[in-house]
């Protein structure tokens, strides 16, 4: 098709179907059930046993006149829902200390979880139990056993209550029957509250709720009403008045992502609710780019001399390589560089292959592209030039990528470069940041906002000098009125001084240290940095990490020795010095896809020792969600307030908001509570992540 | 009994056919059946060549439109399972003698599966147009024989299963679980899922009881498939379903 | 501490303004500067000039899908009475006697479409008439939009000048009511040149969930002007 002038036509965009040879149809999508007050599948103010697609996540708002809920609710798996939920009591002060929180309602958080028992069938019904505010100071703690079956158009719902869901008792505790000890609930929290307080669950009166949705002819309207098994009774709200057992609701589907509720409780009690809803698996926005060139039945013959710049240009253009050295043998072409845009393996090795293919002379017969990070060759891709030809061209019915690709640790080459680019030399860049926090006495939501700007030197590819300056733009932490507060439990202040470092300067030296990296034989990297580490330690430190390509397992070991910054946050120390250091194992089990857990053992900056577990899921579109919990050797009083270290992160990648492909991510943590316990140093350079391109989880 | 020895006939017609096309200097590499007509081609050609050759007539439905591989070896499998499944269905039938309507249905579906021709479908995007401009819709063809089945739209929906084929007609707006009523009334009940074939590699399964349907529309000319029900299977046939899916994967419908 | 920052308001600012020129063109600076880009700025609809147009060796028509910046097709296919046209990124829209009747390409395309009765375009422009009707049964690729009945009757036909190419057309302008399956109208427009009845411009929407389009066939505008002007610059 010679007389179709691409240049021409570069801004003439149509919408693309899917690149597969075959069309697959689109499928009525899974039933999505609605969200109950507190967050979760469920009707009103009942759990019950549906769950939704997997990767599905829903934020919801509900304001019921004495409570308001943000909820976030997150099917992790088929299986298991998890829910997080900030409460507002209205009808309570955050403290009784005006100069402590000013006028600020009494908020709380909680945690919930469910697991699905056992599926519908065409006899059986749904199966699903739930611990509800398990992990928080239990507000609404309670745990249930629900049941769920579908008839045509009805759902139908009936379950049992412990705690905040059995407070009517109109049955007896089937646990009651079996030992004395479950007759009565215990109250008061294990250890300093933010603990699994299991000595509670299943204990005290247990009541029996219900309830049926109906879904109306018309399609976004859905109809329910439930039996509340909850008294009001014992409600961090005070005593409410309940007029009716029962609750009713209608819930209005604007669209595929946004639901409307307006329900009745009590019998004197309207509530309103939103809901926004997206999945995980399926998240992602239309990408406009280049198309991938076509192999043409006729390749090129190959006379003219290779224009090298003008085949990295392409590369660039095209697969969004960056080309930094480069060899052309008679039957070889050899890349280092690294990518810039396409996350999937897969497109990205397609991209380079069909520009390699038509540029190169045919002689070459197998493309050598190694991915570079840090200056460091990571990982090489052994292109088989005949068998990716035969896929690109579509030469056979079944052609495909994977029999021409095959991935190893990087050869050494041992010809001169024909091209090299120089990285060395000085280096800028700037980053935004954001820092959030919720739950503070003085304002729920606290803020901090601006710049990391750095500079650098790099020597050579091993040695470099690298410094990041923090610059605020945005920031409400000036509203913080209690610093330091008085809970002395005898274990150092290591990282609950953090209010003294956000609130000093606007500008404000991150770090500034020296870093010297190698790969030291194949599979085994190390480095060591020296200097001002991070916000709050200076010091210095080595890790070792064996990584093989592909490998489901990886091991690292890191020591470094550091003290702790002034507050102004230049180069001052204060005279706590530690020693901190840690064995970390990075294992994707073969059982269970698209799961990493990292297991850390070591010594803490408060100079405890202890372990994380950190375990994170990845979904299709590249986001990932994540926890972690520390436990140490610190008893949960010498902890404080939440027991122990625990967190929570969801890392997503730029470009499911943006329309060109690109590899960046972003991370929203979210940490209930942190003290001194379980805390590492954030270390300014991590093995781990620079080396990811040889066994890329994340992408 | 007739019909099986002409299928034979024919299977071993285009064995012999391939293997003396192989032993000849300049035989063709692809042979295509269109309406009857062999079309031959000495080298291997892209999809859109075998595809233009039919869509003379715009009159051509190409979303249903379909493409068989006729492999000798293939075939052979696929005449050993419908053997397999006919003497299944025969002896169920004498199970159910009490049961007269049943065993009727049941004969009448092996009476229906003995006449299918059996091929193996491709599962590629068929239309000239697409082929055409782009180049990830137009493989091409390896060697061998192919059968290649443009149609004409067809305004109803084929459900196979107890008693053969059934056709309800295609309308706006209906779900599947509708259609399995309409062809069957409330025979079907117990029939959790039916399955759509040629939706995809494998069938795609659809939800059609009271505790699991959902809103999943269908095109004109889909071929669904309509398990018999467990009620009508005792122990020695619980596989006889997932017999008759795999055979119907292999079924050239007209 | 409190006091030094304050004078340094204005170089955060100054800084915050500097950090495009500061940030290295990461892939994802630059993936976001794209997607700004194409919001703020989305990109200009396309024309060619009348001596590109000539130059040009098949026929071009103009496409404005939806909200998409307009595009240039080429025809790359005429057989079976329809006209098969091509876009860069190798979608087709296929249209009879100026009317869409397949697309392939688009994330919903339109896979078929049957006429009962005759299509008044198919007429020529003298003989078309007010409440000249006909109707269709169109299938898209997804299956709750397959076998949608439309009917589509002529409400108007009235003189309306069409400007192409700096030039003043002789225009009909041929209105048609189409009602969609689910009972909602729109309103097709098609723009016949007077003396020769070839058609010039239309704007039409397939269906309620349809994007509307304008096509412009450029190059039948081009051949009705005079040689002289043909070649002008």
């Amino acid at each position: 098709m010679k007389w179709l002038d691409v240049k021409v036509f570069r801004w003439s965009l149509l919408m693309l179907a899917c690149q597969s040879a075959w069309a697959a149809v689109e499928l009525a999508p899974l039933p999505v059930y609605s969200q109950l007050n507190q967050g979760g599948v469920g009707l009103i103010q009942m759990p019950t046993a549906r769950m939704n697609a997997d990767g599905d996540f829903s934020l919801g708002y509900r304001d019921n006149e004495e409570y308001r809920f943000w909820t976030a609710s997150m099917q992790l798996f088929p299986w298991m829902e998890t829910t997080v939920r900030y409460t507002d009591v209205r009808t309570r002060l955050y403290s009784d200390d005006p100069g402590f929180s000013g006028d600020q309602t009494f908020k709380d958080k909680g945690i919930d979880v469910k697991f699905r028992l056992w599926q519908e069938s065409a006899w059986s019904p749904a199966v699903s139990a739930g611990f509800r505010d398990f992990g928080g100071t239990g507000f609404f703690e309670s745990e249930y056993l629900a049941l769920a079956k579908r008839w045509g158009d009805l759902d139908l719902h009936v379950g049992i209550g412990w705690g905040y869901l059995g407070h009517r008792g109109n049955i007896n505790n089937p646990f009651c029957e079996i030992a004395e000890r479950f007759c009565e609930r215990p109250s008061g929290y294990r250890g300093s509250g933010g603990g699994f307080d299991i000595q509670r669950f299943f204990k005290g009166p247990a009541a029996i709720y219900g309830g049926v949705e109906y879904q109306t002819p018309w399609q976004p309207l859905k109809l329910q009403l439930e039996y509340d098994s909850n008294t009001y009774k014992f409600d961090q709200a005070g005593v409410l008045i309940q007029d009716s057992a029962w609750n009713y609701a209608a819930v209005y589907r604007y669209n595929d992502q946004l639901d409307l509720t307006l329900s009745r409780q009590r019998g004197n009690t309207m509530g309103f609710g939103v809901n926004y809803r997206f999945n995980f698996h399926t998240a992602s926005q239309i990408k406009i780019a280049v198309a991938p060139r076509i192999v043409p039945d006729q390749l090129p013959a190959a006379t003219k001399q290779l224009e090298r710049f003008d085949l990295s240009h392409k590369l660039y253009y095209e697969a969004g390589f960056v080309v930094q050295k480069y060899q052309l043998l008679p039957d070889t072409v050899i890349l280092h560089g690294y990518s810039l845009n396409y996350r999937n393996q897969d497109e990205f090795i397609n991209r380079i292959g069909r520009v390699l293919a038509t540029e190169l002379p045919e002689t070459v017969k197998s493309y050598r592209v190694t991915e570079v990070s840090g200056a460091i060759p990571m990982v090489e891709t052994v292109i088989d030039a005949d068998k990716f030809v035969h896929y690109a061209r579509r030469d056979s019915l079944d052609a495909q990528l994977a029999p021409a690709v095959s991935r190893q640790h990087p050869a050494p080459v041992t010809t001169d470069w024909a091209m090299i680019v120089d990285n060395s030399g000085f280096y800028t860049n700037a980053d935004l940041f954001w820092i959030q926090t919720f739950g503070s006495p003085e304002r729920f939501y606290m803020y901090q906002g601006g710049l990391l700007l750095s500079a650098g030197y790099h020597l050579d590819s091993n040695w470099s000098l690298n410094s990041t300056v923090k610059v605020n733009v945005l920031t409400n932490f000036d509203e913080f009125k209690f610093t330091r507060d008085a809970f002395e439990t005898g274990v150092p202040r290591v990282r609950t001084l953090v209010r003294e470092y956000v609130q000093g300067n606007d500008i404000g030296l991150e770090n500034l240290f020296g870093l010297w990296k190698s790969d030291l034989q194949k599979d085994w990297y190390a480095q060591a940095y020296a200097g001002v580490l991070e916000t709050m330690y200076s010091g210095g430190g080595a890790e070792v990490l064996y990584r093989p390509v592909d490998s489901r397992l990886a091991v690292g070991v890191d020591v470094n020795y550091v003290g702790q910054r002034d507050y102004d946050r230049t180069f001052g120390l204060f005279d706590y010095r530690v020693l901190t250091g840690h064995v970390t194992a990075y294992w994707q089990p073969e059982f269970i896809e698209d799961v990493m857990l990292k297991i850390s053992a070591g010594r803490y900056l408060a100079k405890d020792h202890g372990v994380t577990v950190d375990f994170s899921r990845r979904f299709d579109s590249g986001i990932v969600v994540g926890a972690y919990a520390t436990k140490t050797n610190l008893s949960a009083e010498e902890y404080g307030e939440g027991s122990f270290t625990k967190g929570f992160y969801l890392s997503f990648p730029f470009d499911v908001f943006s329309i060109s492909p690109s590899i960046g991510r972003g991370q929203l943590p979210w940490i209930p509570i942190s003290r001194d316990g379980g805390q590492q140093l954030n270390r300014p350079s991590q093995l781990f992540g620079l080396t990811d391109v040889r066994s890329p989880f994340s992408k | 009994m007739r019909s099986e020895l002409s299928l034979l006939r024919r299977v071993l017609a285009g064995l012999c056919l391939f293997l003396t096309a192989s032993l000849q200097a300049q035989s063709p590499a692809v042979l295509v059946e269109l309406n009857g007509q062999q079309q031959g081609y000495f080298q291997q050609p892209r999809l859109a060549e075998v595809l233009l050759a039919a869509s003379s007539d715009s009159r051509v439905y190409w979303p249903t439109a379909q493409l068989y591989k006729l492999d000798p070896k293939q075939l052979v499998a696929a005449e050993q399972l419908r053997g397999a499944v006919m003497e299944q269905l025969r002896l169920l039938s004498i199970h159910w003698q009490a049961e007269p309507q049943v065993a009727a249905n049941l004969m009448q579906l092996r009476s229906q599966l003995a006449n299918w021709r059996l091929a193996q479908p491709l599962f590629l995007a068929l239309d000239p147009d697409l082929s055409r401009t782009r180049a990830e819709f137009n493989p091409r063809l390896d060697a061998g024989m192919y059968l290649l089945q443009p149609k004409r739209r067809p305004g109803f929906i084929t459900l196979t299963g107890l008693g053969g084929d059934q056709f309800v007609e295609h309308k706006a707006g209906t779900l599947a679980y509708q259609y399995l009523t309409q062809a069957y009334g409330i025979d079907h009940r117990g029939v959790d899922d039916i399955y759509w074939l040629r939706a995809g590699p494998t069938p795609v399964k659809l939800p059609v009881a009271s505790w699991n349907r959902n809103l999943q529309q269908l095109p004109p000319g889909s071929l669904l498939f309509v398990p018999v029900p467990a009620k009508w299977l005792p122990e020695p046939w619980q596989d006889l379903n997932q017999q008759l899916l795999q055979l119907l994967q292999s079924r050239v419908y007209k | 501490m409190r006091s030094c920052c304050s004078t340094l308001t204005s170089a955060r600012w100054l800084l915050l303004a500097c950090l495009p020129l500061l940030s290295q063109c990461s892939g994802t600076t630059k993936s976001y500067q794209n997607t700004l880009s194409y919001v703020l700025f989305p990109a200009p609809d396309h024309q060619l000039n009348r001596v590109e147009l000539a130059k040009r060796p098949y026929d071009t028509l103009y496409a404005k899908v939806g909200d998409l910046p307009q595009a240039v097709l080429v025809l790359a296919y005429d057989e079976h009475g329809q006209q098969k046209w091509l876009s860069a990124d190798r979608a087709l829209l296929i249209l009879q006697q100026g009317r869409l009747v397949k697309t392939t390409g688009f994330s919903l395309d339109l896979v078929f479409s049957a006429r009962q009765g005759i299509d008044p375009l198919s007429k020529p422009l003298a003989q078309i008439q007010v409440g000249d009707h006909f109707e269709r049964v169109l299938d898209w690729s997804a299956a709750q939009h397959t076998n949608q009945l439309q009917k589509l009757s002529i409400i108007s036909i009235e003189a309306a000048p069409l400007e192409l190419l700096q030039q003043q057309f002789d225009a009909v302008l041929v209105q048609e009511q189409v009602t969609f399956a689910d009972q909602s109208t729109a309103i097709n427009q098609f723009w016949f040149e007077r003396r020769s009845g070839r058609l010039l411009q239309s704007q039409q929407q397939a269906a309620a969930f349809a994007p509307v389009m304008k096509l412009t066939h450029i190059s039948s505008a081009l051949k009705l002007l005079p040689v002289e002007v043909q070649s002008a610059f």
